[in-house]
């Protein structure tokens, strides 16, 4: 098929199921029991308060009507104001999406820098104690519930030796002496960018935790692919002939096996990226991290509507955006995919 | 062989742990040592205890026995978990078979369909299902299964895809057997059995995702006991009154790693039959 | 493992570098004294105009009223004092007040305070018609024959001085302010004459104050420079804050937290009556909760000293009716029901009930309803009653009970806190007949006790003695007639660090610390 036309193809499959998200999101709205006219009007309304609300938001236009002028919304990036709060949603959505995005990219390094080397390890001891309680802890990783790692993570760490801080991004120490320009919306470039240090200290420090709990699983999942894989790389002939012509342990299994192992790694990124996007809910709301995750699920408890929709929309573009790159990594290196 | 042997040391521990969740599942009113606590009874008086000989996992903040209130808990996560994997799959196979076998625009259609269910990040549908739902432990439960049956419908494609070019089902077309009939008697068995372990492999984490929901407060309805539900009811009174998220956050965390080390069990000695 | 551990344990030490060491922002880089006001909710909206939430909390500080009302201590009688007001007289008829302005008031933009500018703000605030703007809905119009005096004039006589010291909708801002629009105040600007001024705002954040010179209030010795307003949703972290001395004030803390609090000799736990009752109204209009006797019943069915006990670590009081102490209208003595399993069952056999399902709709996040509902369910279950608790968001609990009696929830929990400080915003909300609910959520209908709200309301400015005579009586029947069960007072409850020096809490202003009257011990 050659490269460019599967590249076209993904795209307007991708477009095709944006839309179709986009429809469901809707329709899940006007099946939501609520009243968002209520939600406008203020913490207190009158009835004449809430008949007005109801006037400013077209709630009475036709679903048909109502449906074109939210796709359009979509489509134009004017992602309106939050019912509660009133604030300019895209304003938002600038300063949470980062948060999460930042938590994410951290969190999947963490698991790539824990698990592979953990597989290979594991690999090269196979069959020792060594060998045996990796599984055991990769097992344990990927059962975790992340809510309780989170829980207990800040109970140790933060509650309890109290070297790492409790919750949040940065100190309020910085953010009330010296505030931080956001940039990027990513502290750890921002604080560089600005030539900071200690504000790289302390985000880096309100990173480690969140980070770390969301890192658990795919953690888990690197170790035993990259163990299986390593395995089975470490017995194929030219690896025996190697060993056999004297070339030196390490550099057999750094040099040779792992750069073929690490194939299966590339799953894992989607699979970690993904996970710590959803994921994120939970430990978000743990560590009091202003990220989108816990945006979307106080608006989906306050059925915030214009704030779930666009927050749907927005997460689900990144995660297509990110499947999309994936496979097309994927059909460049791995010559079994039938483009 | 025997299945202990079959299934390994840690198997057998794996299995023995589930069948333990069951057996305190559907005979708790005898088994809890405070039936009517467990179900929700409160007993101010005992508020906050911490573990002694009387409430080995201590009391909540109504007094209630948390041993009790975990077994009582292991209904609803026990439930929630298989089925929410019985549903995804019910949905799931019936979609990708027609998907496979049928071909053309069906598996164009069908296929776009899971693509937009798979777009979604599951927690997050899973949660705007639940909140367009309501409360309840069917509605989670469903909530649930709708992030999980795209996941079956591409697996049981997958199979039926590679099934179709068998000889015997060429065979079966020309002797003039009607496609449903291929479809159920003998396709269908041929590809439950990977998806069967599949299926197994994820009761576990359909039972953590469940028990992400009831944390984040869209699960069954109070005072029914319920581990997710219990979890983030304790945590601000986490770590002094530990007992209250410890012991069902650790009963949450056992029994997915059971569910775990069983569904490997099982995937190994489908290998070895395979 | 041992590698992932060494891992570990070698972060940990360099991890021990960025410990943020035990401060407290007390003292900030400039040398300036920091109060730390740790919020467990955000602040919707800055407006003065239409501000109706947690966001009373900065406003407080960042604008003046014309009175503010402080309740009665030990026993005594609530007082309506002068802020930006000097002093009031009313005409004899109720219909106009007339109020003599402060001199050598200023803005923060240094313009002075007219009469002008009272009523341009009044009039403001009446013409958006958002957040409280109802409470002058009797004025038809404002008067400044002088700079110094404005003069209100009503269509029905009202306690103006009362409306006048609301935490909402009746601060005063600058002319030039009156100008701008809702953005303007959100973005962290304000026009008021309070002893802080707004020097930055991040939504959901944080909002920085610090002192205003030119104020015309004494400050205080060893007053706060800056007031950081922060936002804490998690209450983990905000215990933790102030527990560390992060935070000089919190509110939210779960109330069995409260004993490890008092044992700390560096906090101070502030518990006293607030102006927030919490009932559950019965749905009047349903079988058989339409009968008196089955709503008496089960309101002797609950479990109120459990409730208080467990709820609010028996820091809440047993509600006398909705009108809770220190406001006047409270009616201490009316007659409420105890807790008696064997009287409800007997009235329940006299309406021949012997067993029922009813629906109680609470708010999801509320754990004291939470706790209310499942004792209640335990001991309706001994008299036959199922009891089915259904948490939901606030907008989606009221839809329910706006949309048809017939299949609305049996009962509506819920809390109710005045807007201005009188037992008339109780009454007409929550008691009195409406064609279509708006809060009379339980569609109560009683033409005496309507009437008796309606003339106590046409008394409160000219006669208060009378008109809480008629607030009472009205009240009196709604008890005796079991409208709602009247569950508990509840308690204000704040934790704020021992050092802190002149606090006290002031129910008329839900959670607001009025920081110029604050100061911290060296």
């Amino acid at each position: 098929m050659g490269l460019g036309r599967y590249l076209l193809r993904r795209l307007a499959l991708s477009v095709l199921v944006v839309l179709g998200v986009t429809f469901l999101v809707f329709v899940a709205a006007q099946v939501v029991p609520s009243d968002p006219a209520a939600l406008y009007a203020g913490p207190r309304p009158t009835a004449d308060q809430i008949e007005k609300a109801r006037a400013e938001l077209h709630l009475d236009a036709p679903l048909p009507q109502r449906f074109a002028a939210f796709a359009a919304a979509m489509a134009t990036g004017d992602f309106g104001v939050s019912y509660k709060s009133r604030r300019p949603i895209a304003q938002d959505l600038r300063a949470y999406l980062p948060a999460t995005l930042e938590l994410a990219t951290v969190s999947t390094l963490l698991a790539l820098l824990i698990g592979i080397p953990a597989g290979a390890f594991a690999a090269a001891r196979r069959g020792g104690w060594l060998d045996r309680a990796g599984g055991l802890a990769s097992i344990a990783a990927v059962a975790m519930p992340t809510f309780f790692l989170a829980m207990l993570l800040q109970a140790f760490f933060a509650q309890g030796i109290g070297i790492l801080p409790l919750s949040g991004r940065l100190s309020r120490e910085i953010a009330l002496s010296a505030p931080l320009d956001p940039v990027t919306g990513f502290t750890l470039i921002d604080s560089l960018i600005a030539g900071r240090l200690d504000v790289f200290r302390d985000a880096l420090a309100h990173l480690i935790l969140p980070a770390l709990t969301l890192a658990a699983y795919p953690a888990g999942i690197a170790m035993r692919l990259t163990r299986s894989a390593m395995i089975e790389i470490l017995g194929r002939r030219h690896i025996l002939a190697a060993r056999a012509l004297g070339l030196s342990r390490a550099r057999i299994l750094f040099g040779h096996a792992l750069p073929n192992a690490v194939g299966p790694s590339l799953t894992v990124l989607g699979l970690s990226f993904a996970y710590a996007l959803t994921g994120a809910v939970l430990v978000e709301i743990i560590f009091a991290w202003p990220g989108l995750g816990r945006y979307v699920s106080e608006a989906v408890l306050s059925k915030d509507f214009p704030v779930i929709a666009a927050s749907t929309f927005v997460v689900t573009l990144c995660y297509v955006a990110m499947n999309l790159i994936l496979d097309l990594v994927q059909a460049l290196v791995d010559p079994r995919v039938a483009l | 062989m025997s299945l202990t042997a079959r299934l390994g040391p840690k198997g057998t521990i794996a299995l023995a742990i589930v069948v333990l969740a069951v057996v305190l599942a559907l005979f708790a009113p005898w088994i809890s040592p405070f039936p009517d606590q467990g179900a929700g009874a409160p007993n101010i008086a005992d508020k906050f205890q911490p573990p002694s000989l009387t409430h080995l996992f201590g009391t909540d903040h109504l007094g209630r026995d948390m041993v009790s209130r975990v077994i009582y808990g292991a209904r609803v996560s026990l439930t929630s978990g298989l089925l929410i994997v019985f549903v995804a799959l019910a949905v799931g196979l019936p979609v990708g078979l027609i998907a496979g076998y049928a071909g053309g625009w069906w598996d164009e259609g069908l296929m776009r369909m899971t693509d937009v269910f798979l777009a979604f990040p599951a927690l997050l549908l899973a949660v705007l299902m639940a909140a367009a739902l309501g409360p309840g432990l069917i509605n989670a439960i469903l909530a649930v299964a709708v992030t999980w049956w795209p996941w079956y419908a591409r697996i049981a494609r997958a199979e039926v895809l590679a099934l179709r070019g068998q000889p015997y089902v060429e065979a079966a077309r020309l002797m003039g057997v009607s496609h449903p009939r291929i479809l159920i008697r003998h396709i269908l068995p041929a590809a439950l059995r990977p998806l069967s372990v599949q299926a197994a492999l994820d009761v576990g984490p359909a039972l953590l995702t469940a028990s992400a929901l009831s944390f984040l407060g869209l699960g069954v309805l109070p005072p029914t006991a319920d581990w997710g539900q219990m979890v983030d009811a304790g945590r601000k009174f986490f770590p002094e009154r530990w007992w209250y998220s410890a012991a069902p956050g650790l009963a949450v965390f056992l029994l997915a790693l059971a569910f775990s080390v069983l569904g490997d069990a099982l995937r190994d000695r489908e290998g070895e039959d395979a | 493992m041992k590698r992932r551990d060494l891992l570990k344990t070698a972060g940990l030490a360099g991890l021990a570098t960025f410990a943020p060491s035990a401060w407290s922002v007390a003292i900030a880089q400039d040398g300036s004294r920091i109060l730390t006001l740790a919020n467990p909710a955000g602040f919707p909206d800055l407006d003065p105009s239409t501000s109706f939430s947690n966001d009373g909390l900065v406003l407080a500080n960042v604008y003046e009223g014309l009175t503010r009302y402080y309740p009665g201590t030990d026993g005594g009688t609530a007082t309506i004092e002068p802020v930006l007001a000097e002093s009031w007289t009313t005409a004899a008829d109720g219909l106009s007040w007339t109020f003599k302005l402060r001199q050598g008031v200023v803005f923060h933009d240094g313009t002075p305070l007219t009469a002008d500018a009272v009523k341009g703000s009044i009039e403001r605030t009446m013409k958006i018609a958002g957040g409280a703007a109802f409470i002058w809905s009797a004025v038809t119009g404002i008067e400044a024959p002088d700079p110094a005096t404005v003069v209100f004039k009503l269509s029905s006589p009202q306690p103006l001085d009362i409306i006048a010291s609301a935490g909402f909708a009746a601060w005063i801002f600058s002319p030039a302010s009156q100008a701008k629009d809702n953005a303007w105040f959100n973005a962290g600007n304000d026009g008021g004459t309070g002893p802080y001024k707004i020097d930055s705002y991040e939504p959901g954040q944080r909002a920085v104050a610090s002192r205003f010179t030119g104020h015309w209030g004494k400050a205080k010795e060893g007053g706060f420079d800056k007031v950081s307003f922060e936002v804490v949703e998690d209450s983990t972290l905000g215990q933790n804050m102030i527990q560390s001395g992060q935070a000089d004030w919190t509110y939210g803390l779960p109330y069995d937290n409260l004993a490890i609090m008092r044992a700390d000799p560096d906090l101070s736990v502030v518990a006293n009556p607030s102006f927030e009752t919490l009932f559950g109204l019965y749905n009047t209009k349903r079988a058989p909760l339409d009968k008196p006797k089955v709503r008496q019943a089960l309101s002797l069915a609950f479990p109120y000293d459990d409730v208080i006990n467990a709820g609010t670590a028996g820091l809440g009081a047993r509600a006398h009716g909705v009108i809770p102490p220190g406001i006047w209208g409270h009616d201490p003595d009316a007659p409420i029901p105890n807790t008696d399993l064997d009287a409800a069952r007997k009235l329940l056999a006299e309406e021949g009930v012997t067993s029922l399902d009813l629906t109680m709709t609470y708010a999801t996040s509320d754990p004291l309803e939470q706790v209310a509902g499942e004792l209640w369910k335990a001991n309706l279950e001994q008299l036959g009653i199922n009891l089915t608790l259904q948490p939901m968001a606030w907008e989606a609990q009221w839809q329910l009970a706006k949309a048809d009696p017939a299949t609305a929830q049996d009962i509506f929990v819920m809390y109710w806190w005045p807007t201005y400080v009188t037992p008339y915003d109780y009454l007409v909300s929550l008691f009195r007949s409406e064609a279509a609910p708006n809060y009379n959520l339980g569609y109560y209908s009683n033409a005496d006790v309507d009437k008796l709200i309606d003339d106590g309301a046409t008394l409160a400015g000219t006669d208060r003695a009378k008109a809480e005579d008629d607030f009472r009586a009205a009240q009196r029947k709604i008890i005796e007639d079991a409208a709602a069960v009247f569950i508990l007072d509840k308690p204000n409850v704040h934790v704020i660090r021992a050092n802190l020096q002149g606090y006290a809490d002031n129910p008329a202003y839900g959670h607001v610390v009025f920081a110029g009257d604050l100061s911290r011990k060296a």
